[in-house]
């Protein structure tokens, strides 16, 4: 396989972000940092979206692969090695000038950096820590950096890149074991897993050491038991992590001996590892997994690596290689499934939902009709319906066409007076969803019955046109995951 | 005649909301009302009052506001009174005169007509400001200077002016409506100033694109062609949540 040389910068760009465009996530969310007074750029923590590309998709990021080389030959993947296609590097001064001239044209919020496999794991790395150490220590960027970790890459260069980088994300590319043998030959899960362990751990090691303006977060952190440690041991640890943190800029020295990387002098790096943690992707619908099994998955990544999002790609025939599920036409792409994919786990992170409340090994997959809430709670007619004045906080969270924005505005407002159905409109309560399963003041909205036919049918009229929307996605309308959307712009954005 | 409603009608900025709401306080609250002068309905038997804007009275209101309710509360009213609801004023007024009974808990109080309404003028000056410190785009003209012209609904420069001070610390740049005919002016390394009265020609003169500015233009609009996904195309969706209204000035995204 052979790199052209003799192109132009555009041509890398298109060739390099066309190849990474596979890649699901594009956010910028998760940390919140001021300019540091000494140059461009910081980072909100609600995420902003600068564009949209015409398949619906926010933009924030300058998406691209260091390289679309590859030495590996995934099955699923555009860039595999047996693929006869066009292939192109950047360098670092490449990435690091797009990075920066986009960032003060407002284009992007940063930069997402991934590659294929060229030369080694490590080589790799190497490569993409030289961009960012060189983007934030010569070039003073302040802006978002999300960077992947390759897998099979050597533990240095996984602790070291989390010091420059906002997010670190290891793909999982396939739910289980067996699917990732069949189709990626050269990873294997434990490929994968050892260095989204290793990330989880320089998380909470180095996670608690709030300096400055981070200081407000103890309470998030405590979570690791940070908030708790005495002043001394915070004192300690610090000092452990600064000499720590020199012996890593020490290890650049040694992995480019008088290099480009001898520049790096006290400036640049985070004052945590990686602040906005770390996530993974998975893709679903080229192998046979049951919904039931990935939402397991997922929820397992959740409680085991501490992760901050699980990405859910529906998985696109992009080589037309016959041993995978067939689209013709680009028919097939599973969009529906992967809709419902992230509702389920919006419900597992913000709703208190836990897998085995929505799918089981008897049912192992989402309901095409109903979105899993509504189908969750016909399955539990016994709970309802639910007063509005007096339900807790998490009861209200449970009823379908109310969401974390509404829940919250009723459980203040009843503190005033006693609410009606009026006033839930208000509140941003969708009642076409929510009228089966509430009381106001111990009446229901209509005569409705509490059984699970007539609240069936009452509902599939309702999610019907949603679903042929997402379906026949030409003509798809609105994105959004529930109705909640109301004063949350994060909720809009499912890729973000 | 003291016994006759009245109206105080003043000019679309919060200076002009405030001091009006301030005499309207003056006169009495059972019998007065305000409204922006653009409200083109007169109504027979009351009087109406021109209010001048004043910045030593709209402070006055500004602090009271901060004092006795909270901040919160005063950056809600003040993202209201910057949105482009015509009724504004009269809503927040309202507002005021509940919130001063009730506290700072007003604002939980959703299910009231006045506090819902500025609530939702404030979340809707505040999402089109959001959507924004995302849609600005730059471009940098011959002298270096970064500028931009949005033409949003709601008054949002004063919204987003802060964000970028911080974001391009270093950098000489302008923000400007180019409806309202305000600008927000960041000189590097300073605090960033909001200037009314810039005509559209003034903002045109400075516009004049560097060498680099065409190339990055050409290198984004690649970008934006390339990252899309043909088998997900979903141009609705890309309207649903980019409309076009935003994309005047994204010459990548028309
Ligand atoms: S390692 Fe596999 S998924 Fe990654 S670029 Fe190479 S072929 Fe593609």
């Amino acid at each position: 396989m052979v790199i052209q040389e003799q192109l132009s910068l555009q041509q890398k760009l298109e060739i390099l972000s066309d190849a990474a465009k596979y890649d699901v996530a594009c956010t910028s969310s998760g940390v919140d940092r001021r300019n540091n007074g000494m140059g461009i750029g910081n980072a909100a923590a609600c995420g902003i979206c600068h564009s949209f590309s015409s398949d619906g998709r926010c933009i924030s990021l300058l998406k691209i692969l260091l390289t679309n080389e590859c030495i590996y030959d995934c099955r699923y993947c555009i860039n595999r090695s047996s693929n006869d296609v066009v292939r192109a590097a950047f360098t670092p001064e490449e990435i690091c000038t797009l990075t920066m001239q986009f960032y003060r044209r407002n284009y992007i919020e940063g930069l997402f950096l991934s590659s294929g496999i060229i030369g080694s794991p490590d080589n790799t790395m190497r490569l993409m820590c030289e961009t960012v150490i060189m983007l934030r220590s010569r070039y003073n960027f302040g802006g978002y950096i999300h960077l992947k970790g390759i897998p099979g890459a050597s533990q240095d260069y996984i602790d070291l890149a989390g010091w420059y980088a906002d997010r670190m994300s290891v793909n999982l590319e396939l739910p289980t074991a067996d699917g990732l043998k069949q189709l990626a030959p050269h990873k294997s899960r434990k490929k994968i897993l050892t260095p989204m362990r290793r990330i989880q751990k320089q998380i909470i090691a180095n996670g608690n050491i709030l300096l400055g303006e981070d200081s407000a977060h103890y309470g998030k952190t405590s979570l690791y038991g940070g908030a708790e440690a005495s002043a001394d041991v915070r004192a300690e640890m610090s000092d452990s992590i600064l000499s720590e943190h020199g012996g890593m800029l020490h290890n650049i020295n040694d992995i480019s001996p008088g290099g480009a990387l001898s520049v790096v002098k006290g400036r640049g790096a985070n004052t945590r590892y990686a602040p906005a943690g770390q996530s993974t992707q998975m893709i679903i619908g080229a192998t046979e997994e049951s919904d039931y099994h990935i939402v397991t998955v997922a929820e397992a990544l959740y409680q085991k690596f501490d992760l901050k999002r699980v990405f859910y790609s529906a998985f696109i025939n992009v080589n037309h290689d016959s041993s995978l599920p067939a689209q013709h036409d680009g028919e097939g792409v599973p969009l529906l499934r992967e809709h419902r994919l992230y509702q389920a786990d919006w419900l597992m992170r913000y709703y208190g939902f836990k897998s085995y409340e929505l799918l089981s090994e008897q049912k192992p997959n989402f309901n095409v009709l109903l979105d899993p809430k509504c189908d969750w709670a016909i399955s539990h007619l016994e709970l309802f319906p639910v007063e509005i004045n007096r339900a807790d906080y998490y009861t209200l969270l449970r009823v379908p066409g109310i969401g974390v924005t509404s829940a919250r505005r009723i459980v203040k407002a009843r503190r005033c007076a006693i609410l009606g159905f009026d006033d839930l409109k208000k509140m941003g309560v969708v009642l076409k969803r929510a009228l089966y399963f509430i009381t106001c003041n111990g009446r229901m909205m209509y005569n409705t019955r509490i059984d699970e036919d007539y609240i069936t049918n009452g509902l599939i009229g309702v999610e019907k046109l949603n679903n042929y929307q997402i379906e026949h996605h030409h003509s798809y309308r609105q994105l959004s995951l529930f109705d909640d959307t109301i004063g949350d712009v994060k909720l809009w954005q499912k890729n973000a | 005649m003291a016994e006759e409603r009245m109206i105080f009608r003043c000019e679309d900025s919060v200076d002009g909301i405030f001091t009006a709401i301030y005499k309207a306080w003056e006169y009495g609250t059972s019998r007065s009302s305000v409204e922006l002068n653009i409200c083109a309905t007169m109504r027979l038997f009351v009087q109406y009052a021109d209010v001048e804007a004043d910045y030593g009275i709209a402070l006055k209101v500004a602090d009271t506001i901060r004092n006795r309710l909270s901040e919160e509360v005063y950056n809600i009213v003040w993202r209201a009174a910057l949105s482009d609801c015509a009724d504004k004023a009269e809503h927040i007024y309202r507002f005021l005169r509940k919130g001063f009974r009730m506290g700072a808990s007003v604002i939980d109080y959703r299910q009231d007509e006045d506090v819902n309404a500025v609530c939702r003028m404030s979340e809707y000056a505040g999402r089109e400001a959001h959507k924004y410190t995302g849609f600005v785009r730059f471009e940098e003209n011959v002298n270096g200077v970064l500028v931009a012209r949005i033409a949003p609904k709601n008054n949002i420069v004063p919204l987003i002016a802060d964000h970028f001070a911080d974001r391009f610390r270093q950098e000489n740049w302008i923000i400007a409506d180019v409806n309202r005919g305000c600008a927000a002016i960041h000189r590097a390394y300073m605090e960033p100033v909001i200037m009314m009265g810039i005509s559209g020609d003034s903002i045109a003169a400075r516009t004049t694109e560097s060498a680099d500015e065409t190339e990055f233009k050409k290198l984004w609009s690649s970008f934006l062609n390339s990252v899309s996904i043909e088998e997900r195309r979903n141009r609705r969706q890309q309207m649903t949540m980019m409309p076009l209204r935003y994309r005047t000035f994204m010459s990548a995204e028309q």
